[in-house]
């Protein structure tokens, strides 16, 4: 594992307990940064690495379960390892539910929490990679002007051009123009690319 | 038998030449015997009637007694059931906090163990094994702590629709022997025909057991008043509030706030699980559990619960 170019955050109130995992990931080489409060952690920037948070469940002010609804509603992905002490079946239903990576009840040994660090990490990478391409489209979808936008949203729903030229009572060709410069400005190659660029820009959900 | 004896009676009075007076007394002494035997068979008849009822009677007194003693050994059964699950209840929340507690350092002590060990390398072969054995004498105690948890996972709440009032009469009962034995007068105020309520029988009558059994022992060094006051109120459109009363010794002001936690306790007896316990179940129901000393004497516990939707 590429360990220092990806960086642990842990949040539990125990000090000791933040001091020992601190002490053990730095001997596997990982970058580890720890908190003692959910809050705390909320507001740090977070380092745009690979990452991976061990958070306990059981924390005073926010608990575990809740930062980690916070986290999804104000876009922190960053894949979560629950660690709890006091840890019962419905607790880890829903914390696995809500897209927890693991659920390690402590004490928890070095290699339980290292391959769920890893998996961890595997998934930070993907959803990094899919955040930046993400990014990616919708800095492309702004310099779209208003009229290949919405060529581009009638295309990605699957109408054909000559649909698009009779809805908007324009002339085919000026569609098939708008049209090219739709593929040219997304950079995209081919018409299912668009499509996809579309669905995962979020620009096609029902919202849109 | 006897009438011939008769007949031959009258037939020798008849030679002595006095027939007819004979025939006379002898019409009226038959009528006085036959006068006096009716009444006799009357009186025997009554007496016959008031055995039996006397009969009937005692056999219903032994019957309701023993129908007093299958009571009393239901509520026996009852009471001992109920003391049964608030101990292994205490015992189970115990345990968890305790588990809770030392999992925190045996987390700390593994994975500082683990990380000296791979600082060590492939140096101090023999530092590396005694590490080994503290990773592994933590892993001991984990276990001891789960299986000990395991043992005693607590069941899952039964929720019925219940009558709160008469849920604390039943309670009353069970706890009227040792209030008495504690020289204690409980009294209810309840208002009536409150609505249902949506509650585990067994936990809530934990929870009034629990914060009547404190108030026996705010009580206990009471020379006047021994009283204990339980009413029941409408507080709103949805929620109905339970008090106990009492007139004992009160709270210390800088108790109350750590009354409701874990292992405190102001008894030299006391787990300090008890009302830690009453103020989970009481959340767990959707209420509130508090506690305010009252102006002159004594605190009063309290606790809301709401009302069953469907009932409201």
């Amino acid at each position: 594992m590429n360990s220092r170019r990806s960086i642990i955050y842990i949040v539990d109130d125990d000090a000791s307990v933040c001091r020992a995992l601190s002490l053990l990931l730095k001997s596997h080489r990982f970058q580890v940064q720890t908190f003692m409060r959910a809050a705390e952690f909320l507001v740090f920037k977070h380092l745009k690495l690979p990452s991976c948070l061990i958070l306990d469940i059981r924390l005073p002010g926010i608990n575990g379960l809740v930062l980690q609804e916070v986290m999804k509603r104000k876009g922190i992905f960053i894949p979560v390892i629950f660690i709890t002490g006091h840890g019962d079946i419905p607790m880890s239903v829903k914390a696995m539910k809500a897209g927890a990576v693991d659920f390690l009840p402590k004490p928890f040994t070095e290699n339980k929490l290292l391959n769920a660090i890893a998996f961890a990490i595997l998934k930070s990478k993907a959803q990094n990679k899919e955040q930046a391409e993400i990014l990616k489209i919708k800095h492309r979808i702004k310099t779209l002007s208003p009229r290949e936008l919405e060529v581009f949203r009638l295309v990605a729903k699957g109408m054909l051009s000559k649909q698009i030229a009779q809805k908007r009572g324009t002339a085919l060709q000026t569609i098939k123009v708008h049209r090219g410069r739709v593929m040219q400005k997304m950079q995209a190659k081919t018409i299912t690319e668009l499509i996809h660029f579309a669905q995962k820009s979020g620009i096609i959900s029902p919202q849109h | 038998m006897k009438m011939k004896k008769e007949k031959y009676c009258i037939e020798k009075k008849t030679r002595n030449g006095e027939r007819v007076r004979l025939k006379v007394v002898v019409a009226s002494l038959r009528k006085n015997r036959n006068d006096l035997k009716y009444k006799i068979r009357q009186q025997t008849d009554e007496l016959k009637v008031k055995n039996g009822q006397l009969r009937n009677g005692a056999e219903k007194q032994i019957r309701s007694e023993k129908q007093l003693q299958i009571r009393t050994k239901k509520i026996n059964e009852q009471r001992e059931e109920l003391l049964h699950v608030t101990r292994v209840g205490k015992l189970a929340e115990f345990v968890s906090s305790l588990a809770h507690e030392i999992s925190q350092p045996l987390t700390a002590i593994l994975s500082y163990a683990q990380a000296a060990q791979r600082m060590l390398a492939d140096r101090e072969p023999e530092l590396r094994k005694i590490l080994s054995y503290i990773i592994d004498d933590d892993q001991r105690a984990a276990e001891v702590i789960q299986r000990l948890r395991s043992l005693l996972k607590k069941s899952a709440p039964e929720m019925k629709l219940l009558d709160i009032n008469a849920l604390i009469n039943e309670t009353i009962v069970l706890i009227a022997t040792d209030a008495t034995v504690r020289n204690v007068i409980l009294r209810i105020e309840f208002e009536s025909n409150l609505p249902f309520v949506r509650g585990d029988r067994i936990q809530l009558q934990q929870v009034l057991l629990n914060l009547i059994s404190n108030s026996f022992d705010a009580l206990e060094s009471s020379k006047d008043t021994r009283e204990i006051l339980i009413c029941t109120k409408r507080l709103d459109t949805d929620t109905i509030i339970v008090k106990v009363k009492d007139s004992g010794c009160g709270i210390l002001r800088q108790n109350i706030p750590k009354l409701f936690t874990h292992f405190f306790t102001s008894k030299t007896d006391g787990l300090g699980m008890g009302l830690s316990i009453s103020r989970s179940i009481i959340e767990s129901h959707g209420g509130r559990l508090d506690v305010e000393n009252n102006p002159d004497r004594g605190a009063t516990f309290y606790f809301t619960i709401p009302i069953d939707k469907k009932d409201a």
